[in-house]
């Protein structure tokens, strides 16, 4: 997991299982063919065979039947985005790292306004809108997907489960603790894959995953300083919110498990500095991820407003505003920000977003309401009937005609 | 907007403290009017076999999974058989994949309405006062969906965890001492429910919760099915 | 320990996972107060429980249709009570200032941070709450298993206070099942200082 997800206080208790990890030994198969390779010269060697089948009486395949049943559970959530195009590519890109895994691994792209991407043990990877929002090219998605399948073909989860079984009490009170907590849009899973699940994964095992993101990358002719931009981006946000002094409660224990976001950029650029050819790898691919992100990002946007995290929100679309693709829709998102959040100077700096949006052509319908909504509370009530009566007009079939034809009523 | 999801789980553990093994509610003796074409559809049978490892943790097992799936299914075929039905199987792979189709729909709602008997059928600080004397759940009309496309009368929902002690119970006993609750070795809980596929109704129910049993055998696998289809109507 | 501790300390878990710890009581179909202003005249009997600002009426279960009445909403309360501290802060917050836009997005807002997905607004019109100009809009969400909801708000400003009936239930059969109940008890709502001033 990648994520940067608010999760349970209980996770405090996982500080005291650091350092269990085990480490693998046992055949090792080539990425790039699925032949058993030698670990000790291959540094993309899997540890799970192409195609594996674990035997029914393995705790593997006790694993894979628990996420087997949480894929059931997810894929009928009515949180998956069906869209073909979106579906095609990132599918299309994750084959192209797992080679021969291609095969046992199944993508869906889940409706979530959190950056976070998973990967079960049996193949089923989850990557999020809210993840989609933020990258901002195919090599950023490249990176993260390839981290993601690092933890896959190096069966992180099976690893993490064997240590949780070894583990004794600590755990009993973990799972206790988590039961009333649920895992999110994920659904409830058995306590032991909840458990995999809350308790991601180990630094180390995050260190190899960055690790794996970063050579698939350049396996892959893309510019791997890309991995440690997503990072740096992050970290932009977490600022924010914590001068905003909206920081997430768990966040700081969520990290005291992890490796820090400097750590992990920092480390992802001295990797980066360290590859011999690096001057060739300049492949970011921006315009064909554009091509395919762009026309749905409204949609991703509107969710990631629903959250009201105001000052990620205002980070992240200031960034995205510097990358100037379809402005409009940002300046009218910035402007829906600064309307609710409504602090001291909000509805002019509102009024002012919604003025850039339409300046830049063709805004979404819903800013001429907004627009009556913030000339209303100016006082500007002439302004607010022309601006409500704009949004009839440009969604005569909207859910709210009535209601807006009502408050042009009040208004005369 | 709702009672809390964890509650459910922690009902069904108050229940082994509750004396009897088996509880179940109905609101008919006779399912058959007709003695032809008699069946009963089963719906995707929702049964883990999980050990219980010396930390508390359940590790799921699927060889035991898959055996006690199979040791249910040949139990249940034989039950129905007794008032000459027959069990056909709900075949997931051909069932409808969108999520806002009736199919897809109604097994959720069943997890809705089984759960809402649980909370307020057999954890008596919850119960309803409307529903005191009555047993009214349904799932509505849309199983007609159902009863069409598999030509069933009935549908037979099952849902089973089981779990076995692995050596070791100083965990179980810190989760009893925290929960309130002895857990001695292994557990099983379970449900089942009938439904009308004509009228939707819930006909039958009944709840399974005790500190023994073994499904991993089929001696033990007929015998935890027997139990959990108690007062079974003819 | 014996049996009935045992079950009791279970119960006490439950109580404080369900963060209350209300039985339910009977709704008998003739007119209630709820809170200190509201009054309502169901044509069934219902389960109800209260909490803090709320009363929640059920006839099958919360999870298959539930009736939430609010006994008036004031400045800063919220629509809902998370047990999760931290995404309870992300509440938003009633204000008697609010729009019918405002107030649609309030409402709104509160479903989706109570963790429901796949909201859909539908129809949004005015219409008289307890003789008063209020408001009704329908929406459409999922809860965190997939299963389809629909659900409507209908309520009022007054005297500072918002005045909000929620229903909501599963698409498939429950929020049908006494929908027709449900609008003809709000046909009967009444707020009792409007009766007592006029
Ligand atoms: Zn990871």
């Amino acid at each position: 997991m990648i994520a940067v997800r608010q999760i349970g206080c209980a996770i405090a208790v996982l500080g005291m299982l650091g350092g269990c990890v085990t480490t693998q030994s046992g055949p090792t198969y080539s990425v790039s063919t699925g032949k058993p390779t030698a670990a000790a010269d291959d540094k993309l060697a899997a540890t799970l065979k192409p195609g594996a089948k674990p035997a029914l009486n393995t705790d593997d395949a006790g694993l894979r039947m628990m996420y087997d049943k949480a894929e059931g559970k997810f894929k009928t959530s009515g949180n998956v985005v069906r869209d073909p195009e979106i579906n095609r590519y990132v599918s299309g890109l994750v084959c192209k790292v797992a080679g021969p895994y291609c095969a046992d691994i199944r993508v869906y792209v889940i409706r979530a306004p959190y950056f976070n991407a998973t990967m079960g043990p049996n193949g089923a990877m989850q990557v999020w809108t809210g993840l989609l929002l933020r990258t901002r090219n195919e090599a950023q998605l490249m990176a993260v997907l390839g981290h993601e399948i690092g933890h896959y073909l190096r069966q992180h989860s099976l690893e993490r489960m064997r240590t949780a079984v070894n583990t004794s009490n600590a755990l009993a009170f973990f799972q206790l603790a988590t039961a009333g907590a649920g895992v999110g849009i994920v659904g409830a899973m058995g306590s032991l894959v909840a458990l995999a699940q809350l308790t991601a994964y180990s630094r180390d095992q995050e260190r190899e995953a960055d690790r794996f993101g970063h050579l698939f990358l350049v396996k892959h002719g893309y510019d791997p300083r890309e991995a440690a931009r997503i990072w740096g981006q992050l970290i932009e946000e977490q600022d924010a919110e914590k001068e905003e002094g909206e920081e997430e409660e768990t966040r700081s224990v969520f990290l005291a498990s992890h490796p820090l976001p400097d750590e992990r950029r920092d480390t992802l650029w001295e990797l980066a500095d360290e590859v011999e050819v690096r001057e060739k790898l300049t492949k970011i691919n921006e315009e064909v991820y554009n091509a395919v992100f762009l026309p749905h990002r409204r949609m991703f946007l509107r969710d990631e407003l629903n959250l009201r995290r105001f000052a990620r929100f205002e980070t992240l679309l200031e960034m995205l505003i510097e990358d100037g693709k379809q402005v409009a829709e940002l300046h009218y998102f910035r402007g829906e920000l600064y309307r609710l959040r409504n602090d001291v100077g909000d509805v002019e700096r509102a009024e002012k977003e919604y003025e850039l949006a339409v300046e830049a052509g063709d805004p979404p319908g819903e800013i001429h309401r907004s627009m009556g909504q913030i000339h209303q509370k100016l006082g500007k009530m002439d302004a607010a009937k022309g601006a409500f009566q704009r949004y009839l007009k440009a969604k005569p079939n909207a859910e709210d005609v009535d209601i807006i034809r009502h408050i042009i009523g009040k208004l005369s | 907007m709702s009672l809390q999801r964890g509650m459910l789980w922690l009902v069904v553990v108050g229940l082994l403290v509750s004396g009897c093994q088996t509880i179940s509610l109905g609101t008919r003796e006779h399912l058959w009017t007709d003695s032809n074409n008699r069946r009963v559809l089963l719906m995707p049978a929702d049964i883990e076999l999980s050990v219980l490892n010396a930390g508390g943790v359940t590790e799921p097992n699927a060889a035991w999974t898959e055996k006690a799936k199979k040791l249910a299914f040949e139990s249940l075929q034989e039950k129905m058989g007794e008032t000459s039905a027959t069990l056909v199987s709900y075949d997931e792979k051909s069932a409808n994949p969108d999520p806002d189709s009736d199919e897809v729909q109604l097994l959720k709602l069943h997890q809705a309405v089984g759960g809402s008997i649980m909370l307020h059928k057999f954890f008596a600080p919850l119960a309803l006062p409307t529903k005191k004397e009555s047993f009214d759940w349904t799932l509505g009309p849309a199983v007609a969906t159902l009863r069409e496309k598999h030509a069933a009368d009935y549908g037979l929902f099952v849902f089973i965890r089981d779990s076995y002690a692995s050596g070791g119970r100083a965990a179980a006993i810190f989760i009893g001492a925290v929960l309130g609750v002895g857990i001695q070795g292994g557990t099983q809980v379970g449900f089942a429910s009938l439904v009308d596929l004509k009228s939707g109704e819930i006909v039958w129910f009944n709840r399974l919760a005790r500190g023994q049993g073994d499904m991993r055998n089929e001696k033990g696998a007929t015998e935890t099915i027997a139990l959990l289809l108690n007062n079974f109507p003819k | 320990m014996t049996a009935q501790i045992l079950a009791r300390l279970a119960f006490l878990c439950v109580c404080f996972l369900a963060a209350g710890c209300q039985t339910y009581s009977l709704v008998q179909p003739a007119r209630v107060t709820v809170g200190d202003k509201l009054s309502i005249e169901p044509d069934i009997a219902w389960n109800k429980r209260s909490i803090e600002n709320a009363e929640i009426w059920t006839v099958d279960g919360e999870a298959l249709q539930a009736l939430h009445l609010y006994k008036g909403l004031e400045d800063g309360d919220t629509l809902f009570v998370l047990t999760n501290s931290e995404k309870q802060e992300k509440m938003p917050q009633y204000s008697k200032t609010m729009s019918l836009l405002e107030l649609r997005e309030f409402i709104e807002a509160s479903i989706v941070q109570s963790g429901f997905t796949n909201l859909k607004s539908l129809k949004f019109k005015p219409t008289k709450f307890a003789d008063k100009d209020g408001f009704r809009f329908e929406f459409t969400f999922s809860n965190t298993n997939g299963l389809r909801e629909l659900g409507f708000a209908a309520g009022a400003q007054s005297g500072d206070r918002l005045y909000l009936v929620l229903y909501r239930g599963a698409k498939l059969h429950y929020y049908g099942k006494y929908l027709k109940n449900v609008e003809d008890m709000i046909r009967s709502v009444q707020l009792a200082w409007a009766s007592a001033i006029l």
